[in-house]
């Protein structure tokens, strides 16, 4: 081939599923105008509830003397797992090999990207005096000293920080084709319009020549096997800020494996709920279709069952042990006020994923997402039940008390939910939520197997322009 | 203008504005004048002053930490005889008394209606005015005083100045068991005050109803004492056993606390002499003089055991232990002098030293000792007793009162409701009362005159709680005073001047400090440590040490022959009487956190948890689990308490340590206005108790009131520590529990090297004999 | 080197709780009012722990007065992003207030929850703040405070005995809640003097430290009463 390398594959006229996932970036959409506006009003009570918290100071809460950690860290634990969804699709599928995985890539990865925005705001959030939040990071200043490197919290910073880097790296260097390809439709049909200028800038002179592929590829493929550990290591060293303390039902070598377990396994459930939403809302039923959802779901029930053997080593131990502060704890967790919280995760988290998704119909793309609702909500509830129930039973009892979440702290979790939809609402509006090339590159090989008369992947080339 | 002039001019303006612009937000920075004078202390310096404590009546010695004129910290006296460097809670919030927001500090004059407290500002000027005159027109025989210094200078000055007015003698509130007490000291005993329970050396202690270590008498002294009986001897540790009908902080710390019924504790007194009387082991002097006292047979062991509620054997072993002890003592009063027959259980247990023979012996009882400064000030006339003039303000006397002067009291809020001696102080003319704060009586008054508190002011005042040798403590101000407050005793010196002659003349004093000078002058020769000085130069080294303090203990002599039919007891047992309309006995009691009421309105007071509920900021009802399971009632849960006097409302606090059919109310809260901390707060238990008096006193039966509940709806109180629903802490304890092996506070493994280096050394006081052993 | 110690012995103290107004007093700690006290929110550095055991009428108390212990291997001091909370080389556990932002890490991490937030700042309203000890900063909102074994009068002995040119003396130095109890049951000083007060009652056979068995290597050390009690002989059979 000569001349030049168009980077569109299609004509503007054809009607082809990819014009489903391009009609939310062709102009405004009224279902997107409306949720972004609804989350963006939540995104202001977030600066209403957070201002009226550093004004008030953080007495506002409903923290008190022993629960000096409650919704702020339940809810950065929730977020920073939530984050795991991306990393476990894109790059353990990736460097597996599964190709089901690329129509879901993309969603997963902005979950990623998002739900560490909103996570990394909380340790701000939950600062006595967050103004002074850069004490915690490792920057000269005057007064000549650094952080605390043995604190799991400014571990904490260094780990969400890279992750947040590599994940945002992640996401932005498979968008490059795909910026190109809407460069491309938008100079053709609107060439001073504002998208035009807009994706001319995002596609940063994108080809699409082989070495452009080539280098891109090399990328993708580094930080998918780097991401790996960065993820485990990020929800591991988040887990140790609990285990690395010597309270009860903390102190637990079994922390880091289980947060992480549990950070995918929540991870799934908030990306099976995406996928429901963009899969009903965008009409991208070609894409998030019945297979991805089987597969995915078949990937949630295993989550299941390790998250279920985590929690049943951890507690059975815990008992066996009979150590005096940690039954305390057990038992107001089994028994006492964190029963009711206890045990709907347990229904939540291993009765129903385990009953519904070992069946077919169960792994539907509406029941899976139930399903992961489901989930969801028991893995907020776990993260709880670990912050608030051992801190209410401290060793020394005569100092045990409750903790009554204050309207601020509603509030603002709220609010953080508006605000990771904000952002997902802000980025279906300018990127495509299923990445174009990664698809097309899939039916290309997959064609490809078909007419040597394998399914394994030999090629790894872009179709021919026309 | 001169130029000179100008630039004077334009500089002083240009360095006042600076200096504004300089003082920084709310008077950040302090601006000191460049000169000051040679020996004051340099701004941040700190100086301190000795002075006394009165925040009760025990009159600890104190000095007091002032940088820039302020008092920033209250410290104990270490060479003061009554409390020896301590100080108590209520002692240390005595800076929120005197820097409280909610002071009054100008004289006030009514203006709204009588009882709504709405004042206006007046002149100590237009006060005294007013005072004066209506004392004038009033005929003496309508004329009431109401004091709180009973047996010291202030109050001798107000017994004179109503003898000079020919008014009745004034009429002194004071802690509720102790004219009860006094009495029964003085029949046992032949003393005219209350005895000094010699507890520091003593090798066994029986407490019958006094709760030495709560708000009784002197608690710092009497806490120091059990200190060092128990841990200043080294090898011999004193016992200390307390009979007492509730758990007070004094019961929790006993070895052993005999969970008596309430108002049986004569009872329990009398079954022990027996036991002693048939042992043998009583000299027979003073057997004798105990059967003069005691002529009747004493009850039979089961029949008193059935009685008191303590199981025979328990009572068998405390007489043994008490008759094999060297040096022991029995201290009586407290809450046993509350019930009807509280006389009877006074006197037999103070009964119990004159059969031991404690008296005058080191550890036993010893005669309350005094310099007697306020001798012959005024007549020695008995004062009236508030329960006298609580009838004649109901009209039931021989002459209405016209006039009332309160000084330095709070009778409404600490006297029984019962008494009505809110609506009836309401009905008389003038009401005067001396006060820094808007007491329930404050907000009766017509007329306000401020008083000073403890650091602002001049005085000389004797501890009315002997410690066995004579004190009388002295104190100057110690920081500049606050507004116009003044003492009561310059009142009534500036009120006798005023009144002008015959009056003025028996008041030749131009003020307080010139009378107690001239009082030292006439006493100089009996005070220790005075050869060779001048009064005014004793008085300043008085001041310096902080009082004057005596040596030599008095003598007790043991009581003649009395007339014993006073002690027999009438009624046995206050709760025998089986009430089904209401089935609980209600015990009030003086927390150590307010006192009898007077520390409701120091932030620091309220937010100390109670030491047994851990409740902050409230009062409370105590009751028994089983009480609280059988009316359905939670930790917490508001509930109506109504007796036949009155009702009130208040939470529920399950307390483990109270007995079934009793409930215990702290004393102190509900007051209606006293300042922003205590206005509205918690309920005054003394709403309920009903007139009962005391038999053969005129003193109210003040734990005698029954009581019946009603659960409203659920609550929760502000508590400090955990509420007792831990079941894993009432396991039984073990014979021979010893706490290192079981307690969750002991040590696991030996202490490490370096606490363990070096050899003790014997000649310390306070160590026990040590052997290193290892632990665990 | 000094290790600062203190040795509380429980047979005498009362819990009247003088040494918890005392503190007060001394390190200008705030009162939060009833609201927020009843959230369990009241800074009272020392507390008295008052322990039933038994049941009516053999019921028993203990009371144990617990502060900061000045751990020689505080769990508290790892975990602080900032250094807000160090030991200092003479034994104290220290408590840096302008470092603190408010993670409250070290608070969760106190086995013996002797840890305290300011949720607030203080309020004293006029003329309570001239009660006000110059020596102790007021620590804004968002901001951990603790015992501080009265470092201030620690530090106020330590440059007299300087400016006089010799060592502080045994007992020179006495914090505030050791000065007020009327007991005298908390004595103070350097544990690692082997002739001062508190090192020769530490060695008392009735010593013990509270949660010695974590391995914080507290500096407060306790002396235990007897076993108080009846004797349990069979006198409660009727």
């Amino acid at each position: 081939m000569s001349g030049q390398i168009h980077s569109s594959g299609i004509k503007p006229t054809e009607q082809t599923p990819e014009s489903q996932l391009l009609k939310p970036l062709g102009g405004p959409q009224p279902g997107l105008i409306l949720g972004s506006l609804v989350t963006g009003a939540l995104v202001a009570l977030l600066f209403y509830c957070w201002g009226y918290q550093i004004r008030y100071d953080i007495g506002v809460t409903g923290l008190s003397r022993p629960n000096f950690w409650g919704f702020y860290i339940t809810n950065f634990v929730f977020w920073i797992g939530i984050s795991h969804a991306g990393t476990l699709i894109s790059a353990i599928l990736r460097v597996t090999g599964a190709e089901w995985r690329r129509p879901v890539t993309r969603c997963a990865e902005a979950i990623t990207v998002f739900a560490l925005c909103v996570g990394g705001l909380l340790p701000l959030i939950h600062l006595g005096r967050p103004w002074l939040f850069y004490y915690m990071m490792p920057i000269p200043s005057r007064n000549l000293l650094w952080p605390n490197f043995n604190s799991p919290l400014v571990w904490d910073i260094l780990a969400i920080t890279t992750y947040l880097t590599g994940s945002v790296l992640y996401l932005a260097l498979p968008l490059l084709p795909d910026f190109a390809i809407l460069r491309d439709r938008n100079l053709r049909s609107n060439p001073s319009g504002f998208r035009a200028r807009l994706y001319s800038l995002l596609a940063a002179g994108w080809r699409g020549t082989p070495q452009q592929w080539h280098s891109l590829e090399q990328g993708i493929r580094v930080m998918a096997i780097i991401i790996i550990p960065v993820a485990v290591s990020v929800h591991t060293i988040v887990s140790w800020d609990f285990a690395m303390t010597l309270q009860p039902m903390w102190h637990s070598t079994i922390f880091g494996p289980y947060f992480v377990v549990g950070a995918i396994y929540s991870g799934i459930a908030m990306l099976l709920v995406t996928m429901y939403i963009l899969r009903r809302g965008l009409g991208l039923q070609q894409y998030l279709s019945d297979a991805v959802f089987n597969n995915l779901s078949l990937l949630f029930i295993a989550m299941a069952l390790i998250w279920a053997y985590f929690t049943f080593a951890e507690h059975l131990t815990v008992f066996y042990g009979n150590e005096h502060a940690e039954m305390a704890v057990y038992n107001e967790r089994i028994s006492g006020q964190f029963a009711p919280y206890f045990w709907t995760m347990i229904v939540l988290n291993i009765a129903v994923p385990v009953f519904v998704l070992a069946f077919r119909a169960g792994r539907k793309p509406l029941a899976s997402a139930l399903v992961g609702i489901g989930v969801i909500i028991g893995m907020w509830l776990e993260r709880y039940i670990i912050v608030v129930g051992t801190l209410s039973v401290p060793r020394l009892a005569y100092t045990s008390g409750g903790y009554q979440p204050s309207w601020v702290e509603i509030g603002i979790m709220i609010s953080l939910f508006g605000l990771f939809g904000f952002l997902y609402f802000m980025f279906l509006q300018f990127a495509p939520i299923v990445s174009i090339w990664e698809v097309r590159e899939g039916e290309h090989i997959a064609h490809l197997g078909k007419a040597i008369g394998t399914s394994e992947p030999m090629l790894r080339t872009m179709p021919e322009e026309s | 203008m001169r130029r000179r002039d100008f630039l004077k001019a334009t500089t002083l303006a240009t360095g006042v504005s600076l200096l504004e612009a300089c003082s920084g937000p709310e008077g950040q920075y302090l601006v000191q004048p460049a000169r000051r004078k040679p020996g004051s202390p340099l701004p941040g310096e700190s100086t301190w002053v000795p002075g006394m404590c009165q925040q009760c009546s025990a009159g600890c010695g104190i000095q007091v930490r002032i940088v820039d004129g302020n008092a920033r910290k209250i410290e104990g006296n270490p060479n003061h005889p009554v409390n020896l460097g301590g100080v108590c809670a209520l002692g240390q919030s005595a800076l929120q008394e005197l820097y409280n927001p909610d002071r009054i500090l100008v004289p006030q004059r009514r203006v709204g209606d009588k009882g709504t407290g709405t004042f206006e500002d007046t002149t100590w000027e237009d006060g005294l005015t007013a005072a004066v005159e209506t004392i004038a027109r009033t005929s003496p025989d309508r004329i009431a005083i109401i004091g709180a210094d009973r047996s010291g200078l202030t109050g001798a000055l107000w017994r004179r100045f109503s003898e000079a007015l020919g008014a009745p003698a004034p009429a002194f509130v004071e802690a509720l068991e102790l004219e009860v007490e006094r009495r029964a000291a003085q029949i046992v005993l032949g003393v005219t005050d209350i005895p000094y329970f010699d507890v520091s050396h003593s090798d066994y202690v029986l407490s019958i109803g006094s709760a030495f270590l709560d708000r009784w008498r002197s608690p710092v002294h009497y806490t120091r004492a059990l200190a060092e009986m128990r841990r200043g001897r080294p090898g011999r540790r004193g016992r200390f056993v307390q009979a007492e009908a509730r758990m007070s902080l004094t019961a929790a710390n006993a070895d052993e606390w005999l969970a008596v019924r309430p108002g049986a504790e004569g009872i329990l007194a009398r079954t022990l002499a027996g036991i002693l009387l048939s042992s043998g082991k009583i000299e027979n002097d003073n057997a004798a003089r105990y059967r003069k006292l005691f002529p009747e047979d004493p009850p039979r062991l089961e029949e008193g055991a059935a009685l008191c509620a303590i199981p025979a054997k328990k009572i068998e072993r405390i007489a043994a232990e008490l008759a094999a002890a060297e040096n022991k003592v029995v201290v009586a009063g407290g809450s046993a002098a509350g019930h009807q027959d509280g006389l009877f259980n006074v006197a037999a247990s103070l009964g119990l030293n004159v059969l031991l023979g404690t008296l005058g012996k080191p550890g036993g009882v010893f005669a309350p000792a005094s310099f007697g400064l306020e001798d012959g000030i005024a007549p020695k006339t008995e004062p009236t007793s508030m329960a006298e003039l609580a009838t004649r303000l109901r009209g039931e006397g021989p002459a209405p009162v016209d006039l009332l002067i309160v000084a330095d009291a709070d009778p409404v809020h600490t006297l029984p409701a019962s008494w009505q001696l809110h609506a009836t102080m309401a009905n008389v003319g003038m009401v005067i009362v001396l006060s820094s704060f808007r007491t329930d009586t404050t907000l009766l008054a017509d007329l306000v005159l401020p008083l000073n508190t403890q650091l602002e002011r001049f005085d000389a005042v004797a501890p009315a709680a002997s410690i066995g040798v004579p004190v009388v403590n002295f104190s100057e101000p110690s920081v500049e005073p606050l507004g116009d407050a003044r003492h009561p005793a310059d009142v009534v010196l500036a009120m006798a001047a005023a009144l002008g002659e015959p009056i003025a003349s028996q008041f030749p004093w131009a003020s307080f400090p010139r009378f107690v000078e001239a009082r030292i002058e006439e006493q100089l020769e009996q005070l220790p440590g005075s050869q060779g000085m001048t009064a005014s130069a004793f008085i300043r080294l008085a001041v310096e040490r902080g009082g004057i303090f005596g040596e030599e203990p008095p003598s007790l002599v043991p009581p003649g022959p009395l007339d014993s039919t006073i002690l027999t007891s009438e009624v046995t047992n206050t709760d025998a009487r089986e009430d089904g309309e209401y089935p609980f006995l209600l015990l009030p009691f003086e927390s150590i956190k307010t006192g009898d009421g007077r520390g409701a309105n120091r932030p620091w007071l309220q937010e100390l948890p109670d030491p047994m509920s851990t409740i902050m900021w409230n009062s409370w009802l105590e009751l028994s689990p089983v009480d609280a399971a059988n009316l359905g009632i939670q930790d917490g849960d508001r509930l109506s308490v109504q007796s036949s006097a009155g009702s009130l409302e208040i939470q529920a606090v399950i307390d483990p340590a109270v007995r079934p059919g009793v409930v215990g109310m702290p004393l102190g809260h509900g007051h209606q206005d006293y300042g922003r901390y205590a206005s509205g707060r918690g309920a005054n238990p003394l709403d309920l108790v009903e007139q009962t008096q005391v038999i053969r006193t005129a003193a109210p039966a003040w734990a005698a009131t029954r009581v019946r509940i009603k659960r409203l709806r659920s609550g929760a109180l502000s508590r400090f520590g955990r509420s007792y629903t831990n079941e894993e802490e009432t396991e039984d304890i073990p014979v021979g529990w010893a706490p290192q092996e079981t307690s969750r506070y002991a040590s696991a493994r030996p202490l490490p090297p370096d606490l363990t280096q070096g050899t003790p050394d014997p000649g310390t006081t306070e160590l026990p004999v040590v052997k290193r052993r290892r632990l665990g | 080197m000094t290790r600062w110690g203190m040795v509380i012995d429980t047979d005498i103290c009362t819990g009247c709780e003088g040494c918890v107004v005392a503190c007060h007093a001394e390190n200008n700690i705030q009162t939060v009012g009833e609201e927020e006290a009843a959230k369990g929110r009241a800074m009272h550095w020392l507390r008295i722990e008052r322990h039933y055991e038994g049941t009516f009428p053999d019921i028993k108390v203990r009371f144990v007065p617990v502060l900061c212990q000045h751990c020689g291997d505080a769990p508290c001091e790892p975990v602080c992003p900032t250094y807000a909370t160090y030991r200092t080389p003479d034994g104290l556990n220290a408590m840096v207030y302008n470092r603190c932002i408010g993670t409250r890490y070290c608070a969760n991490n106190c086995p013996y929850t002797v840890r305290f937030f300011n949720w607030h700042a203080g309020d004293w309203p006029a003329p309570l703040d001239r009660q006000l000890n110059p020596d102790v900063s007021q620590r804004p909102a968002g901001v951990m405070e603790k015992c501080t074994f009265c470092v201030q009068r620690i530090h106020d002995a330590q440059d007299t005995a300087k400016d006089e040119g010799r060592e502080v003396a045994d007992g020179e130095i006495q914090p505030a809640c050791a000065q007020s109890c009327p007991a005298q049951a908390i004595t103070f000083g350097d544990l690692n003097d082997p002739d001062s007060r508190v090192a020769q009652l530490a060695r008392s056979d009735r010593a013990t430290r509270i949660l010695n068995d974590l391995g914080t290597d507290p500096s407060v050390v306790y002396l235990q009463g007897e076993n108080r009690g009846n004797q349990g002989n069979g006198e409660n059979t009727p």
